[in-house]
């Protein structure tokens, strides 16, 4: 085996301009395969994790005819024990009951309709981590000036200039977008945060206040302290109207969300859509809900199925309509599966682009040895051993190739991952139109790698049956003759 | 002692609707240590009935017999195996393996005999020091003229201690000192190891030194001259 280990490895290297082509044209095709793939489904976690896991849940509960009839008229009962029962079925991480449904929101110049959403501060911080959207920040004019006078430098100042009026609860975020280095982060983030700085607090279980989206909150020119009219159509047809102190501004990721949510607590919403039912005794009153959002830990299809079926199973509750992520949301999960088809499609184009490329070589390496190939049959060898030099070299080539260009990516993985590229301009906009959160994360290391890892070894079998046939079928004679 | 005996040996080549008939009906006997030389004009089936004895080609109608082994008889496998033990083969065109050094490719055929490595080195070393390359060992090829080249494939031939070598015009592409210089050391070879060679060729000189001169015309034996 030595001796035509040592033959392949020296043949890969009698042409070293074409060999290296070859490796170079697998070594790319892994290389932007696995870059590619790993863009995607990086957007796509992103997308689900944004649209899924912090929001909607992975499991949600809601009336049966909700779906048709996507009204308040269509809730469901709230109760603890209802929770305590989902909460019990495994693979439960956390439960989410909410309320939500559209009102007219008026302030001093301006009106527009707002998703009023009741929630349970405590769960829902558990789930969305809510809190951590609460605006610190406000870029206004008077914070710009005063930082002109405390000398930041023009560049700074001027890029603050295009995000005036801009909230912020994440301070990464505010530097990414003036671009600052570390050292001018440290500088002067905290210089902005002592100028540009924004009460607000978050809910508390029985909270008269509401907190705001910081899209909506521009648009209506209100601020933390000021108050929010709320107009619509409650539980059965009842009018709902009332006045909520803003506590807060959230500066939500899902720009559609930031426009148009109003978050309060739970009971005050119910309240104030008059969602409950009175039973007729008068003593028993059940409190509704539009929905119980619910998060798990193993989120592959088929535990989110099967936690699914177990909620059911539990709940046995006709009025209820129990749906995975993928039922609910068909729009994300059509958009995530035609991207995907298409993602793997062009993935396809590249992979045949490569294998006709290494078959190129391989029929050029088969025609230019008959001679070579003839004189080792004369001589007595085996032509199976023939082919095994000639499929030697094949994956001694691929491999290489293939292994250089998964070394390649792995930094780029890393640090695209970890710092996923921030989009900005048009793209950004389109991102936005799509209530996702403008950022290109890399999907962490998974089953792509082994995908292409395949691929490619398949395209180098099924390419090296050629010079296999070819070898079989070498007439020695004419080979000799050339 | 007889080492190869053709009976009847036709072969015909189909060239579209055209039959060729390249063998006509030869019958032939090479006994053991015999420095033979297969001459006659370009077409006329010198490399064709060479081609035969070493079981490259298939005849149409005939027997040729190895050993008391009728070759005709094995499948290809079993011929690839029998070349490999029992003939050298020395080439118009040296057909050197391009990766390996000289004496790589004189162990090369050792190796798919399942020799040893300390066997294999020592006997490819031998036998480059007996056809004057001793100081070529690692070179590869490339690196030799074609006479140097044409040495170490008869250096190959020896290699498997096969109990014939057939040369197709071995001198073919050399120039008149490595003809000279290679019909010497076949002729050492021949004169002192008993190794039997069957030369196909055009050359003079190569006929001047064959000890057994048979001529072919036309795919038929028209003389057969031995010294």
């Amino acid at each position: 085996m030595k001796e035509y280990l040592k033959i392949a490895w020296r043949n890969i290297w009698r042409n070293k301009r074409r060999s290296l082509i070859t490796m170079s044209s697998i070594f790319f095709a892994v290389f932007l395969a696995i870059l590619m793939r790993s863009f995607q489904l990086g957007t796509y976690d992103g997308m689900i994790n944004t649209m899924v896991e912090m929001y909607s849940g992975y499991i949600q509960i809601e009336h049966v005819d909700f779906p048709e009839d996507k009204t308040i008229d269509n809730s469901i009962e709230y109760s603890e024990d209802i929770l305590k029962k989902i909460e019990s079925v495994n693979n439960v991480k956390t439960i989410v009951p909410r309320l939500a449904s559209f009102s007219y929101a008026y302030a001093k110049e301006q009106s527009k309709g707002v998703l009023f959403t009741g929630i349970n501060p405590e769960k829902e911080n558990e789930m969305t981590k809510l809190i951590k959207q609460l605006a610190n920040v406000k870029i206004t004019e008077q914070a710009i000036n005063k930082l002109k006078q405390k000398n930041v430098p023009r560049g700074i100042i001027n890029k603050l200039l295009t995000i005036e009026g801009d909230y912020y609860s994440d301070m990464e975020i505010l530097k990414f977008d003036l671009e600052l280095t570390d050292e001018q982060a440290n500088e002067y983030i905290p210089l902005i945060k002592m100028f540009a700085s924004v009460e607000g607090e978050f809910l508390t279980q029985n909270d008269n206040g509401v907190l705001i989206g910081a899209g909506l909150a521009n648009f209506l020119k209100l601020n933390v302290g000021d108050s929010i009219i709320l107009m619509g159509l409650g539980y059965h047809g009842s009018s709902a109207a009332d006045a909520f102190p803003i506590k807060g501004i959230l500066k939500i990721p899902n720009p559609k969300l930031n426009d148009m949510v109003v978050y309060g607590s739970l009971i005050k919403v119910q309240n104030y859509f008059s969602a409950y039912e009175v039973s007729d005794n008068t003593v028993d009153t059940t409190f509704l809900l539009s929905s119980y959002a619910v998060n798990v830990f193993n989120k592959d299809d088929e535990s989110v199925k099967q936690t699914k079926e177990n909620i059911i199973k539990i709940l046995q509750r006709e009025e209820f309509l129990v749906s995975s992520w993928k039922q609910a949301n068909k729009e994300l999960a059509n958009q995530i599966k035609s991207d995907n088809d298409g993602g793997v499609v062009m993935l396809g184009l590249l992979y045949i682009v490569i294998a006709f490329g290494v078959l190129g070589t391989v029929l050029m390496m088969v025609a230019e040895r008959q001679r070579e190939m003839g004189v080792m049959v004369a001589i007595g060898m085996k032509k199976k051993k023939l082919a095994l030099i000639v499929s030697l070299e094949m994956l001694f080539m691929s491999t290489t190739a293939l292994l250089a260009g998964i070394i390649a990516s792995i930094p780029f993985v890393i640090v695209g991952n970890l710092y996923p590229l921030r989009l900005s301009g048009e793209m950004a906009q389109m991102m936005a139109q799509y209530g996702m959160e403008p950022v290109l994360p890399l999907a962490w290391f998974g089953s792509y790698y082994t995908d292409q890892i395949l691929t490619i070894l398949i395209i180098v079998l099924v390419v090296s049956i050629y010079p296999l046939i070819s070898i079989g079928k070498l007439n020695v004679i004419k080979a000799l003759r050339g | 002692m007889k080492i190869i005996e053709v009976k009847n040996l036709n072969k015909i080549y189909h060239e579209g609707e055209i039959n060729v008939h390249a063998v006509r009906g030869i019958d032939l006997v090479i006994e053991q240590g015999e420095f033979t030389a297969i001459v006659g004009p370009s077409g006329s089936g010198k490399t064709t009935l060479l081609n035969m004895i070493g079981g490259l080609d298939n005849p149409t109608e005939g027997e040729i017999v190895i050993d008391e082994i009728n070759i005709g008889n094995l499948k290809s496998s079993q011929l690839t195996d029998f070349r490999m033990k029992n003939i050298g083969f020395v080439f118009q065109a040296y057909n050197l393996i391009p990766v390996l050094t000289a004496k790589e490719n004189v162990e090369f055929i050792m190796h798919l005999q399942g020799k040893s490595k300390k066997e294999r080195a020592d006997r490819a070393i031998q036998l480059l020091e007996e056809v004057g390359l001793g100081e070529r060992v690692n070179s590869r090829p490339s690196k030799l003229s074609g006479g140097q080249q044409q040495r170490v494939a008869v250096a190959r031939a020896l290699a498997s201690k096969p109990k014939f070598i057939l040369a197709d015009e071995p001198t073919a592409n050399l120039d008149s000192e490595s003809t000279a210089n290679l019909l010497d050391i076949m002729e050492k070879l021949n004169r002192e190891e008993n190794i039997t060679f069957i030369f196909s060729t055009h050359d003079a000189r190569v006929v001047n030194k064959a000890r057994r001169v048979i001529t072919i015309d036309d795919g038929k034996i028209m003389s057969d001259i031995t010294k």
